[in-house]
Parts: C-alpha cells; structure tokens; sequence
C-alpha cells in the first residue's frame, strides 16, 4: 500500500466502488512489485517444495479390479487363472462345472496366493534351496526359450557330434576281481602296512608268475573285496563301484593283466582284470537322438550364460578381503 | 468459448463411457463378452490398431498367418490350442506358447524324426504321403499305406495327433485331417516338419500389454474367425462356446 | 574492520558452526521407534517385532556384540514374554528350521520376527511385556496393536511403561491420549532443530511480543492442515527431505532478523535464495529430483518471504501489518511438515488415517504444547531481563561494527557497550550484537542441517 492511498479522501468525493479499488490496487505497477511477485514466488516455492516432499498415498483398493476374480492383500487373482485352475482341476469346460466346485477352486487359490505371500515374508528364496532352484530355473527357461525356437540343421548337429566325439562312445566293458589285504582291524591286529605292502607284492609276483588266483588269497590272506564280483560290470558301473582311487587303475589294465598294490583306507588292494572290452566311438547314425539332447543342453546352457554375462554387467557385486570368484 | 467448452464436455462424455465399457469388458467372463454387441465393438475397435502393432508382424495384417514362421492362420476356426473361445484366445495371448512361463502352451513338441534318427527320408516321405491321403490329396498309395504302418507303429504318431489323426487341442497338437498346416502343407513342408521337427513359440503379452487389451484383442481374433451371425446366439447360450471345426 | 572482513567473520562463523555441529547432529533427532503387533488367538498370541536397522545398530557391540539377524531373534526373545492368568506362556519352536524366532521380510532398512507364545487355553487376564532396547535407549518407544479377533487396539510401551495388562482379551484398553502428548513433548524437547527453530522464531519477533501469538497461531494452523492433508492421503516422500526442509526454515527465519541490519540486505535476500537455486541445479545434475525440487522450491519461497517482508525503511522483518502476518508463515510451513512426524514413525505399520487419528492429534497437541511453553517462558523471561535493564540503567547501544560497512552504522551497539549491547536491546527496532550473532549462528546451522541432510 503507498502513502498516496492512505491520505484521506473528501467523503463528498465520488469514491470508486470496493472492487474498483481491488482492481486498481491489483494493477498498480507498484503494488505488483512489493506484493504479487513475492506472493508468486512464495506460492509457486512451497508448491515446488511440496512436490518434492510429499506424494499422495497408495489407497488400497476396496474393490476387486475388473478382469480378477479376487483380492489377496491387494493381489489379484487373474479370470482367467481362475477358469483355467477350475478346467484342470476338473476337467471339463468352465461352464460345466457347479458353483460349488468353481468355490473350491477359489478357495483353494486364495489359499495358495496366501501361503505365497507368507513365503515372500519369510523370505524363502533367500533361506529355502527348492525355492531358489525353482525360480532360478524358471529365469533359465525363459531366457532359453527363443532359442530352442530354430530346429538345428544335421550339420549343426554333425559339427556338434565331431566337436564331443570323444563324449559319444559305446561303453566299454571289464570283468575284474578287486582282491584286498586288510590290515590293523581288530581281526588283521598283528598285520601292519608295511607288512600288508610287502606281501602284496610277493602276491602280485606270483600271480604274474602264473600262480592261481585262489591259491594266491588264500596264501597271502587276501579276501575279495566284493564290489566288482558279480561279473562283467559296464565302465560306469565299475566307476561307482571301485571308486576314484581304484577305477583309473582298473582302467589301465588289459585282459590277463595285474595291477600293482594299491592303498586304501580299507586295505591294500590287488585288481586282476579277467576280461576287458574297451569303449569306441559310436557312428554319428547311432547317437544323433542324444547329439540332438546335447546341442539343445548347450545351447540352454549358452543362453544361460549369456543371460548371467549381461547380469553380471548390471549388477554391483563386492567380494569381502580375500575373496575371489 | 462456448466452443471450447462443448468440446471439453463431448470428450468427458466420450472418455467415461470408453471407461465404462471397458470396466464391463474386463468385469465379463471371457465369453459372456459375446453377448453385449456393444462391448464386442468397442473391443474391436480397441484392439484393431494394437494388433497391427504387436501382431501382424508375424499373423500378417490380415491375420492370414505366415507358414515360413509358423504362424497359424488366425480367420480359419482351426485351433492349435484350445477351441477358439475368447478365454482360450485370451490364454494364448496371456501367456504365449512355449515362452518358459510355467503357465504357457507348452506341453507336446514335434520331435525331428529325421534329426534324431528315428525315421529314415524314405519312411518320412512315407509318411508324407499318408497325410497327403488323409486330406485326399494326390498321393502315391503304396507309400501311403507304407506310411500308415509308421504312423500307428515305429513312429507313434497317434500318440499325439491321435489314432484318428484328428489331433488333441489340450495338447497343441494338431488336426492332420483338416488341410490346415501352420508351417506349409506342400509335401516338402511336411517333409522338413517331420525331419526337423517343430518348436514355434509366440511370446506371453502379459506385462507388455494391459489386461484389458488382451481381452480386447482376444474377441478382436474371436469375431474376425467367426464372421457368421450366429455369434452372439452361440454366446448367449454357451458362456465358453465352442465353434465347430472345419 | 573493512566490510570484507565481517563478511569473512560472518561466513567463518558459519562454517564453525557447521564444524561443531557435525557431530551432534548431521541426521535429525532420530526417534528411537520400533513395532510391534500381538496377535491374540484361542490359545497363543503370535508377536511380529518390527525394528529399524538403524534402531538395531544401538544394540550392535553392547547387547549384542556383532549384529547378526539370529542374535537380534535370540535378544528379542529374551526381551519379551507373555503371560495369562499369571502363567508364563513359553515361545514355541515354529518348525523346520526356524526355531522360535521367525524372522521375516518386512521392507527396506527394517529387520522383522515373528515369535509364538502358546498359553493354556483359554486366554485370560493377559499381560505383554516388552523390554526391548529400553535399557539402552531409554528415550525408546514401541508402537504396539493388539489384535484378537477382528478387534485391534494401540497401545505403547516406554521405559517407564514396560508391561501391558490386558485383564478382558475382547477389551483391550488402548493407550491414553495423554500417552502421545507426553511423546509430541517429548519429540519437541529433545529434538535440536524444533529447539533452533523455536528460538529463531522468537528472535524474529522478540521486539513485538504479541507477534508471538502470531507465530503459536501460525503452528496451530499449519498442524491443522497437517492432519486434514494426512487424511487427504498426502504422505512423506523421505523423512530427511523434511528434516532439511526445517533446516531451511531456520535459516529463512535467521536471515529475516538479520537482514535489516545489513547495510546491504541484499546479501541476505538475493544471495540466499540464489544460493538454494544454485544448490538445486547440482542437484538437478546429480539426478536427485527430491533434493532439486526442495532446493528449488525453498528458493523461491525464500526469495518471495525475504522480499515481501522487506519494507523500505524498516530495520525488523515485517514491519506494516500485512508483512507482520507473513513473518508466521514459516511458522506455519514448520507446523505442517512437523505434523507428518508421527505419520514418519508409524509409516512401516502402514496404518490408515482413521486408525491413528486419536495418536496423530495427541502428538500434535503435545509438541504445540511444548512450543508454546517455550514461547512462554521465552517470553516472560525476556520480560524480566527489559526490566532488570531499565532498572539496570543500561541504555541503547549502537552497532559496533558501523565502520565495517556491513552493518548498519546506527543498528548496532557501540565497542564500548559491548556488554550492555550483549544483554537485551529495549528499543523495538534495532537489534543487538547477541541477536544478530544468534541469528548468524543459527543461520549457519540451518544451511548445514538443509545440506547435510539432503547428501545423507
């Protein structure tokens, strides 16, 4: 307000009406200055201030959505998740079903979208492995998805069967006797290890001198150890039975051939290789069913990686000290 | 101003009623849509311009499908899966075919026959030659027959497609008896289907599109395969109506 | 002293300021808050413990030496018990390999159990207890809501209040309103930039005492509208906006006592609001829209308050009947942010208005009460001290630094006066050196709290 408009005006003068005087004063160059522009920018200020501050709640709704059939805790259940679970559950069009068995079902949705929620709350895929493997699968089966989409061409899968051709072989085959000198047990007390070498190795002699198998035990005390007596065994058979130790040495021996004694926490072991087949490449024509489940196990697998390579370029990962990947 | 003012006005009027029939188109059940004219236009119109956008890339502009990609002809009422209802549509599109969604079409593959050794090219052109004879088409009959015997024996097809050759749409496998191949029915198409076998996919629209334009694309493909007046008779009496197979 | 050189003083005692502070307090007063909900069925009562990471670190190398989700289970389990009819009920083991604290997922930055009380059937005259971190932060305060059936009451649980009876399971009495006008209280009382706030308030309008009814009604105004915006459905983006907001109001109020004084007011009511925009465009280029928007905002609403409040002449803000009501508008921006503290504090409950209305109006009238007390005694004890100094024979001063050309020459007390001048100013317009080194350090303070809390 200026002076000018404080200085008392002659009552008999003809004064301009209440909203004349608003819009004169409004419109007075100096009353805009001292006013109207703080007033802006007090007004646009706490509106800009208060759009940073503040933002309107999420109101729950109250209403199930249209296109669901239920609210969980503000999650929906899909119709259409809800006819489709009614038609498996009991197989016959949605139409065909009772009121009664289309409430079960939903009962029994509301029920799992429950426990699914409790299940985030207890954050299980943090805790629970099944959880974890579950939805890690899942991502790997989405990102695979597009692949498996082109069929490989025979050369592909040629390519393939020579790059593994190693890996495609018909098994081979080894008919053994795995013979074991126990020692230092309750029954073998006075047999030491050294002992225990020493006549396994007179054993062996003989036995590559032509002397009989069972003449050999019973001399020297060896006992068959049991795990490869009941005849010819497949390679991978003979693998989880003779165990990593023992195996590879199988492996090496030809028919007729005796190994040297072999150590192991059970005893010192003698295998005699009676009969040995051993494993040759398959033709391409004989395997090509599993090439194909291969070429599709790698491609998923290259899909995967692929997918984790961009992952990892996303993601912030921190290793504690001394750590390393 | 008064202009200005009446415009404003006709395009509130115009937006809550596209709010309100689009309200009802998702409130329905899928099928129930059929029976309000009203809604199966608006969705029409909703859905029009989003299928050229997202779909006719591959079902081309007039839904007529691709062969070279296998994308099936949408206008012909034969349905890989499901039996062309707007809920089995909706599926479809919802959830796509073979995405690695747990809850996508996904559970018969063809297997390459020829791929993976279990048929030779001439049993498979055996076999060719029964489908072609199964549509009474032009066909060499001794291998025809030669072809029957795969069929029901070392190839097993009936297993899928069934002993009637009719196929099983619960499992996405499909009708050999109808003359309609997603992936082309000259005889050297079906040479390589049965040699290289199929795995098509079609992506899962849920997330990228709203619930509502699923459901509007949904009756848009179900009133574009069912150009026939009896439309909405079938719908009024049947909420998940079945079409008959050609 | 030249004019550079009380500018450099002004800026060094800001930036001491800024320094000394730091470790008092960068974050806001943070309310030691945790929640808890008690379930009452037939025969257990199910506890969800709700407790902030940060409110759990105080645990972290006395109770608990390293903080681990298992141990702060084990410290709950031991810190909590229920009993019925007088008979302890025993936390149950819940299975698999959970034993007999759950802990469950319950949001960002929050840590949350789930502990089983079984007691013999059927449950009567219960009693909670809950003795959670109250022996280390004695200022503690749990939310609780006690549910049986479909019936829910609130209830809290203090130092001093530590267990709840609940003689009838179908009535469980809620806490007292007079429970949340001792926590509004408190929040005000123990909180340094209420504290700050207030006195620079007061600062402002010391010289017109009835101004300070001005200010009160301003408060009362802006936690009116507080609560009708809770209901509205307005909510908090991020506590420490708020914080830094009240920052900036401090400092906004403490450069509308000094700026008259300048000789160049410009400083204070140009450089100010430029300095916020400046800031809000770092802030717009580090990508943080809350911080850009707040700086933003404060700008202009700075630029707008300092120049409106400027009449020509006039040597205290708000001289002129209009510009003396616009000096409570900070007053009431201060009132409506503070009024959403409760709703900060109980946002992880997640509780519409309707069931925290009674809490929000008892908290709200607690820290008006607690304001106005302070303004009371302030103002009764400036009061006593005008006419200890009349009586005194202490007469005006002038400015002590008119030479530096910053100030002034007749605003401030002579060197001379010093002392008198560092008491109290009796003439309405004119300030005293104490004031204006109040208003500088507070200033000061508000710049760092509105900086410090938006980077952090």
């Amino acid at each position: 307000m200026t002076d000018a408009t404080l200085v008392k005006q002659p009552r008999a003068a003809a004064r301009p009406g209440r909203f004349a005087r608003l819009r004169r004063r409004l419109l007075d160059e100096r009353t805009r200055l001292e006013w109207m522009l703080p007033a802006g920018g007090i007004i646009i200020g706490l509106a800009v201030a208060g759009a940073g501050l503040f933002r309107p709640a999420a109101r729950p709704t109250i209403a199930v959505p249209p296109g669901y059939v239920a609210l969980v805790n503000q999650k929906g259940i899909l119709t259409s998740d809800f006819i489709a679970q009614t038609q498996a559950e009991t197989g016959v069009g949605f139409n065909q079903t009772t009121q009664a068995k289309r409430r079960h079902v939903l009962r029994e949705m509301i029920d799992e979208e429950l426990l699914v929620q409790r299940a985030l709350s207890l954050d299980l895929p943090e805790t629970t492995t099944e959880v974890r493997d579950a939805m890690a699968a899942a991502v790997n089966a989405q990102v695979a998805a597009p692949l498996l989409e082109i069929e490989p061409t025979d050369e592909e899968l040629r390519t393939f069967y020579d790059r593994h051709r190693a890996k495609y072989t018909i098994g081979g085959t080894m008919t053994l006797r795995d013979l074991v000198m126990h020692y230092g047990t309750y029954a073998d007390a006075d047999q030491s290890l050294p002992q225990a070498e020493s006549d396994a190795a007179e054993a062996v002699y003989q036995l590559r001198s032509g002397a009989a198998i069972d003449y050999v035990m019973e001399h020297f005390g060896f006992v068959d150890s049991g795990r490869v007596s009941d005849g010819e065994e497949l390679d991978f058979a003979a693998k989880i039975h003779l165990g990593a130790k023992l195996y590879p040495v199988a492996t090496a021996l030809n028919a007729g051939q005796i190994s040297d004694p072999v150590v192991t926490a059970d005893g010192v072991h003698v295998l005699v290789m009676l009969q040995r087949q051993l494993p040759r490449p398959a033709p391409f024509s004989a395997v090509r069913d599993q090439v194909y489940s291969d070429f599709r196990a790698e491609q998923k697998q290259r899909a995967s990686e692929e997918n984790l390579r961009i992952l990892r370029s996303q993601a912030q990962i921190l290793l504690a000290p001394g750590q390393s990947e | 101003m008064l202009l200005a003012a009446g415009g404003a006005a006709l395009a509130g009027i115009r937006h809550a009623q596209r709010q309100r029939l689009a309200t009802q188109l998702l409130a329905s059940f899928p099928d129930a849509v059929l029976a309000h004219p009203s809604l199966v236009r608006f969705a029409v119109a909703e859905a029009r311009p989003l299928f050229k956008a997202n779909c006719a890339v591959c079902h081309g502009e007039n839904m007529h499908g691709n062969t070279a990609i296998g994308a099936p002809n949408l206008t012909d009422q034969v349905w890989l899966y499901g039996d062309g209802t707007v809920y089995d549509i909706e599926r479809t599109i919802l959830y796509g075919v073979r995405t690695g969604l747990s809850k996508t079409r996904n559970v018969t593959d063809m297997p390459g026959y020829g791929l993976r050794g279990r048929l030779t090219s001439g049993q498979i052109d055996d076999v060719v030659q029964y489908l072609l004879k199964l549509n009474d088409r032009p066909h060499r009959a001794e291998a025809a027959e030669e072809g029957r015997a795969l069929y029901y024996g070392l190839a097993n097809c009936g297993d899928c497609h069934g002993s009637d050759a009719r196929g099983d749409s619960d499992y996405g496998s499909p009708d050999l008896t109808v003359n309609v191949w997603n992936s082309g029915g000259d005889p050297q198409s079906l040479y390589r289907s049965i040699y290289f076998g199929r795995h098509r996919i079609m992506p899962a629209w849920v997330g990228k599109l709203t619930f509502e334009q699923i459901r509007a694309l949904a009756v848009y493909v179900y009133s574009e395969s069912h150009p026939s007046p009896s439309r909405e008779t079938n719908a009024s009496t049947s909420q998940t109506a079945s079409p008959s197979r050609s | 002293m030249g004019g550079r050189g009380a500018l450099a003083l002004l800026l060094g005692l800001a930036g001491w300021v800024a320094c000394a502070a730091r470790p008092l307090s960068v974050h806001a007063a943070e309310a030691g808050v945790s929640y808890s909900t008690w379930i009452v069925s037939s025969d257990t009562v199910m506890l969800r413990f709700v407790l902030p990471a940060a409110e759990a670190n105080r645990l972290a190398g006395s109770a608990i030496p390293v903080l681990t989700v298992s141990k702060l289970g084990d410290y709950l389990l031991e810190h909590t018990a229920v009993t019925a009819s007088g008979r302890d009920c025993p936390a149950i083991d819940q299975g698999y390999d959970l034993g007999r604290v759950d802990p469950v997922r319950v949001g960002a930055e929050l840590y949350g159990f789930e502990i089983v009380f079984r007691c013999s059937a059927p449950i009567r005259s219960l009693v909670l207890e809950n003795r959670a971190l109250f022996d280390r932060v004695p200022g503690h305060v749990d939310f609780a809501r006690i549910e049986a059936g479909r019936r829910f009451t609130d209830q809290l649980f203090t130092a001093g209040r530590q267990r709840v009876r609940i003689p009838n399971i179908s009535d469980a009495p809620a806490a007292s309103l007079g429970a949340y006008v001792r926590l509004g209280i408190g929040h005000v009382l123990r909180d340094a930039g209420r504290l700050c706030f207030l006195t620079v308030a007061l600062l402002v309008v010391m010289h017109r005492p009835r101004r300070i009814l001005l200010i009160i009604a301003g408060l009362v105004g802006g936690y009116a509208v507080a609560l009708a915006a809770d209901a509205g459905g307005l909510v908090v983006s991020n506590r420490a906006l708020i914080e830094a907001f009240i920052g900036c109001l401090i400092a906004l109020y403490a450069l509308a006592a000094i700026a008259p004084q300048l000789a160049r007011p410009v400083i204070a009511t140009r450089g100010w609001p430029l300095l916020l925009l400046a800031l809000a465009i770092v802030a717009a280029g580090l990508r943080a829209a809350g911080p850009a928007l707040l700086l933003a905002g404060g700008g202009l609403l700075s630029a707008g308050f300092l120049a409106a409040i400027r009449r020509p002449g006039a040597r205290t803000p708000g001289a002129g009947a209009s510009a003396g009501i616009l000096l409570a508008l900070p007053a009431v921006i201060f009132g409506f942010l503070d009024g959403f503290t409760l709703q900060s504090l109980l946002a992880p409950l997640e509780l519409a208005f309707s069931s925290r209305v009674r809490m929000a109006i008892g908290y709200d009238l607690g820290a008006l009460l607690a304001e106005a007390g302070i303004f009371a005694i302030a103002a009764g004890a400036v009061a006593l001290a005008s006419g200890f100094m009349r009586a005194g024979g202490f007469g005006r001063a002038d400015g002590v630094m008119r030479s530096s050309g910053l100030m002034r020459s007749s605003d401030l007390m002579r060197p001379g006066d010093l002392l008198a001048g560092l008491a109290v100013q009796t003439a309405a317009t004119r300030r005293t050196l104490l004031e204006v080194l109040t208003a500088a350090i507070l200033a000061g303070l508000g710049t760092f709290w509105l900086v410090t809390r938006l980077h952090t």
